[in-house]
């Protein structure tokens, strides 16, 4: 998948975690799939980002300190212009019932670390299937 | 409430038996004494006919025309007729000494013609029923009792008398002249009887009474057993509320400890990923060549870190599916499901795990299984993975086959490799956690060992068997029964 074709190319995403290292990880995957990412360790900065750059595409950790994942979907579930943007958990909270949680919840969809760099960009297009920005025919 | 009913028993027995043997007792005193009395009428009657028959013989030549002609006669005649005299000494001549102790005799038209008693003499007795059928040939008989009574001998009293009306016909002739009326004294044979009746009612209460006695003693007995049972009950069940109480609590500690334990799990299986996501992560990055070439050797080194993080992670969730089961927090998920696209998964899978040893891997689905069944297919899927990547783990060369029926009620999935095998001693522990067929094998077959301790546990939560046949150096079979309903509703759900 060269970068011209990657549905990512050029568009902004911003990831919020706070683990540095799964932060990095997958902004070292995303921008090898072309996209411009913005990072963020908390929720609260995370939204502050999402609202100065307006993303097509944000990957949300959920237990994070000062602001949790399921008050960053609620504020943005809040907001007209940006409740439309997908986001998608990256959690390594891997329970039954999460899943469906998160997705009444408003989350797009739900991704459990560890992520794979081989198939990570793979998995988020999956998960990310039915949403007309990312979608690829291929 | 219940107890205090139960130990009336005693006390309801004393009194229906009672009246009920005071019933008994009078029914019976009184059928005997009117059967007794009955017999007395019937015999006395007899003999009162057989007399009157005698007397009719002996008076019928001097006196028939008399007594069939006296009805013309006035009363005062009559009664100073000195025919009537002679009728007089003669039946009292007759009757001497015996057990009759008056007579009367009427004429045809019902008038009295005589009568020891004279004032009675000239009374009509015509309307009388016992004149009326002695008159047509019957006898009529019946038993009277007299304070005083007029007899031949004067006034007589207390008396039981049985009268009888006999038809004055002498033997050899069918004319009928008259009536004969026969009173008999039966006073001494009513002593007789009520004698015999008190002997009949002392043997009736004395055997009601023993009876009774007996049929108290067997209630008050029966009344002891089950009060006594009624104490054991309830001493059992104040034993029992206490030892439920005991196990409640023990249950709730048992709950309460496997919740914590399952809490820790979860806990440590989050805390375990984030350090192991870098691992993964960042062997991951550089395996795939993100920021450029590395060196074979480092390479080699930066894959092994990268399996064994894989390892690691696939040994945390296996713990944490046995915890889950083991807290009772598994939910099975049944919906709708058709097991050949769970094949399709799995194989694609399987297929890369087969190649890489160089085995060959064939599934094979029978046309009769249904294309919708209510089942968990995450779990089925699991299960079919476990015991497929088990059987392509434990196999050098030859074939791994996931072979799949339907029996009636439920589903059979076969595995069967053609691999190392599992001797008979290890079959029975094979299923348990972190068990394998010897500690070495750990070391030349990598795995958690959680493997078929989590199939089991899904089969029997989805209340299915599991069964195992091998042979060592020829292969084992893993059969898997799974009871699952067919979806008739979607049939097209495919």
């Amino acid at each position: 998948m060269s970068q011209q074709q990657s549905p990512f190319a050029s568009k902004d995403v911003v990831i919020i975690d706070d683990d540095p290292n799964s932060l990095e990880i997958a902004q070292i995957l995303l921008e090898k799939a072309g996209a411009i990412v913005h990072t963020a360790v908390n929720g609260k900065e995370g939204l502050a980002v999402i609202q100065k750059v307006t993303p097509a595409l944000v990957i949300c950790d959920l237990s994070m300190p000062v602001m949790d994942g399921w008050s960053v979907i609620k504020a943005m579930r809040g907001n007209p212009e940006l409740k439309t943007i997908p986001v998608i958990v990256l959690t390594a909270h891997a329970m039954a019932g999460d899943r469906e949680k998160t997705l009444d919840a408003g989350f797009y969809n739900y991704l459990t670390k560890p992520l794979f760099p081989s198939m990570f960009i793979q998995d988020l297009l999956v998960a990310l299937s039915n949403h007309p920005l990312f979608n690829v025919k291929s | 409430m219940r107890k205090n009913t139960m130990f009336r028993l005693v006390r309801y027995f004393s009194v229906t038996s009672f009246v009920v043997f005071v019933i008994a007792v009078s029914f019976f005193a009184s059928r005997s004494r009117i059967a007794s009395i009955n017999d007395l009428i019937t015999v006395r009657e007899q003999s009162n006919a057989e007399l009157a028959q005698v007397y009719a013989n002996i008076i019928w030549a001097d006196y028939g025309e008399f007594i069939a002609s006296a009805a013309t006669l006035d009363t005062d005649d009559l009664r100073n007729s000195p025919t009537l005299a002679a009728l007089d000494t003669i039946l009292r001549t007759y009757t001497a000494g015996l057990s009759v102790i008056k007579i009367k005799i009427y004429a045809p038209n019902g008038i009295t013609v005589y009568s020891s008693d004279l004032a009675q003499i000239g009374e009509d007795k015509s309307a009388n029923p016992g004149f009326v059928t002695a008159l047509s040939g019957g006898v009529a008989s019946e038993l009277i009792y007299r304070d005083t009574f007029n007899a031949f001998e004067g006034a007589i009293v207390d008396r039981n008398i049985v009268e009888s009306y006999v038809a004055l016909r002498p033997s050899g002739t069918d004319r009928i002249y008259g009536v004969i009326e026969v009173y008999d004294d039966v006073t001494p044979l009513m002593q007789l009887v009520d004698m015999r009746q008190r002997r009949i009612v002392t043997g009736l209460v004395i055997i009601f009474t023993l009876l009774y006695i007996i049929l108290f003693f067997i209630v008050s007995y029966a009344e002891r057993i089950l009060r006594r049972q009624g104490q054991e009950i309830r001493t059992q069940n104040a034993e029992l509320v206490q030892v439920n109480q005991k196990l409640h609590h023990a249950h709730q500690l048992a709950a309460e400890s496997a919740r914590l334990k399952s809490e820790f799990l979860s806990t440590m299986s989050h805390e375990l990923r984030t350090p192991l996501n870098a691992v993964i992560g960042y062997s991951g990055i550089i395996i795939e060549g993100i920021t450029g070439e590395t060196n074979q050797r480092t390479l080699g080194m930066i894959q092994k870190i990268n399996m064994s993080g894989q390892h690691l992670l696939t040994l945390i969730n296996n713990v944490l599916d046995i915890a889950k089961i083991e807290s009772g927090r598994m939910e099975l998920v049944e919906s709708s499901m058709n097991i050949r696209h769970v094949v399709e998964d799995v194989q694609a899978q399987i297929q890369i795990l087969a190649e890489n040893k160089g085995l060959t891997f064939n599934t094979h689905i029978a046309a009769d299984v249904p294309q919708a069944v209510i089942g968990d297919a995450d779990r089925i899927k699991q299960i079919l993975i476990n015991l497929l990547s088990n059987g392509v783990k434990f196999t050098e060369q030859g074939s791994v086959l996931l072979n799949i029926e339907w029996k009636n009620t439920y589903m059979l999935l076969q595995v069967t490799d053609t691999g190392i095998g599992i001797p008979a001693h290890a079959q029975d522990y094979i299923f348990e956690e972190f068990r394998q067929v010897n500690s070495s094998s750990t070391r030349t077959y990598q795995g958690t060992g959680l493997g078929l301790a989590i199939v089991r546990k899904f089969v029997e939560a989805m209340k299915g068997t599991i069964l195992l046949k091998s042979e060592v150096g020829s292969g084992s079979t893993f059969m898997v029964r799974l009871p699952l309903k067919v979806e008739t509703s979607e049939r097209s759900a495919g």
